[in-house]
């Protein structure tokens, strides 16, 4: 009787703490969940502040939130353009260009869509691209009424047109100097134009060598690299082929015209690569002193482009004199 | 005259030793493959001597050469593109410069082997330009 009076007790406390605990809140439901509000300028700073401290990749991902969220805020296409920008500092040019495209088609009558076109030609500029560089340069032209806007677009074309001198066998310097000056006079000291052109009618001064010299020269093994300044390939030049020729005359001479021969095969294509090298040695000098030349023209500039080190590929650099 | 012998074949694999090399620095992968295929589906002769030397020799000599890429790199890129002849030209001006005063104008590059100078074919095909 006893036992069985201690399991009706013990149900009934049971059955009681259960009808506690369920009618307790605290122990029925979760917490209240959090909601989190952002606001567009909270957004809107978030990736500008990731941008400014270099973290391109992740303030694309903060750009774009801001435009999904915030469709409708006047800063989306100042987001847009800021998405290709870090697209294009992180070096992923083409996703940079996807980004640009989007925006100049999505907003084509919003006037900061023009910086959208200066982003593109920066873009297509980096991938060695100048046809469609200078054409997205054109693009801000017809875009934009703004005169300040389109000195901008010549300056850069004028830049564009001067670094891809670089890379060409006769540099013309004219075109460069007709696209600087189609800049109106009132913005001509700003861009520093005067100084640019006194600097491009010294281009005469810049030392070149004759590739045809550099040939003929190259006719002694070691002429032509010695012509421009390599000493010491001239030196390894004219002991290689002076030695290859002495040893296939010397093995005709002794009966050995099997090896004379092998020997005269081998020296053919040194002295061909003698000649050859000659050449490429005076193209090459010709570059790098065109190189040198459109570097120092640049320091001192307000915006420029710059040379990829001897890659196809152009860099663009912003250097603002205080 | 036959004294002469030694110092020509001496001058020759003294040429080579800083050429090319198994352990070149790596070409971005996808032209690294590209550029496999290339060189497998080129049936010229020449190519197949460099293999060989890029296979055995190379390993044995040890990777040194100081530019990007490696003068047997540059053989066979210089071959696929211009062909056996310009190819066998393009590849005795390189080693003629391998190493010298190319180093003092060609850019810089690194590369898992340390500090290389970059003179790949596009940069001495000046007729193409």
């Amino acid at each position: 009787m006893k036992i069985h009076r201690f399991f009706r007790i013990s149900r009934t406390i049971f059955l009681l703490f259960l009808a506690i605990q369920m009618s307790c809140p605290s122990f029925a439901e979760d917490p209240a969940p959090i909601k989190l509000y952002i606001t567009p300028n909270e957004q809107f700073e978030f990736a500008e502040q990731l941008f400014s401290k270099g973290e391109f990749i992740p303030a694309t991902a903060e750009y774009r939130r801001f435009i999904w969220f915030f469709p409708d805020d006047e800063r989306v296409v100042t987001a847009r353009n800021r998405m290709g920008e870090s697209y294009f500092k992180a070096g992923d040019f083409d996703r940079a260009k996807t980004v640009y495209l989007e925006t100049i088609s999505l907003y084509e009558k919003d006037e900061r869509v023009t910086e959208a076109f200066f982003g593109l030609s920066r873009c297509f500029l980096m991938q060695a691209d100048v046809k469609n560089a200078l054409a997205a340069l054109n693009g801000v032209m017809k875009k934009s009424d703004d005169p300040d806007i389109i000195d901008r677009a010549w300056y850069e074309m004028g830049w564009i047109s001067l670094e891809s001198q670089w890379q060409a066998r006769t540099p013309s310097w004219q075109e460069a100097a007709d696209l600087f000056n189609r800049i109106r006079p009132e913005n001509k000291d700003a861009y520093g134009v005067d100084q640019l052109l006194v600097k491009l009618d010294d281009t005469g001064n810049i030392s070149r060598k004759s590739p045809a010299m550099a040939g003929f020269l190259s006719i002694l093994p070691g002429g032509g690299y010695l012509y421009c300044n390599r000493y010491r390939d001239a030196l390894m030049a004219f002991l290689l082929n002076g030695g290859l020729i002495l040893a296939a005359v010397s093995s005709f001479e002794n009966d050995n015209p099997a090896l004379g021969a092998v020997i005269g095969f081998v020296e053919t294509g040194f002295y061909s690569g003698n000649i050859y090298g000659g050449i490429s040695s005076a193209h090459k000098y010709n570059r790098h002193q065109t190189r040198r030349f459109i570097d120092t023209l640049r320091q001192g500039t307000a915006i420029g482009l710059s040379g990829g080190d001897g890659q196809k590929q152009l860099a663009v650099f912003f250097h603002m004199n205080f | 005259m036959k004294i002469l012998w030694p110092v020509i074949l001496s001058a020759v694999t003294f040429l080579f030793p800083g050429a090319p090399s198994a352990g070149d620095p790596p070409h971005a992968p996808m032209t690294r493959d590209v550029e496999k295929d290339m060189d497998k589906n080129n049936p010229d002769i020449s190519l197949h001597a460099v293999r060989l030397y890029q296979k055995y020799l190379s390993p044995v000599i040890g990777g040194n050469c100081p530019m990007y890429p490696s003068c047997s790199r540059y053989c066979m890129d210089a071959v696929n593109r211009h062909g056996a002849v310009m190819g066998w030209i393009m590849t005795c001006d390189r080693l003629m410069r391998c190493g010298r005063d190319e180093v003092k104008t060609a850019p810089v590059i690194w590369s898992r082997d340390g500090k290389r100078s970059h003179d790949p074919v596009s940069e001495n095909d000046f007729w193409r330009k």
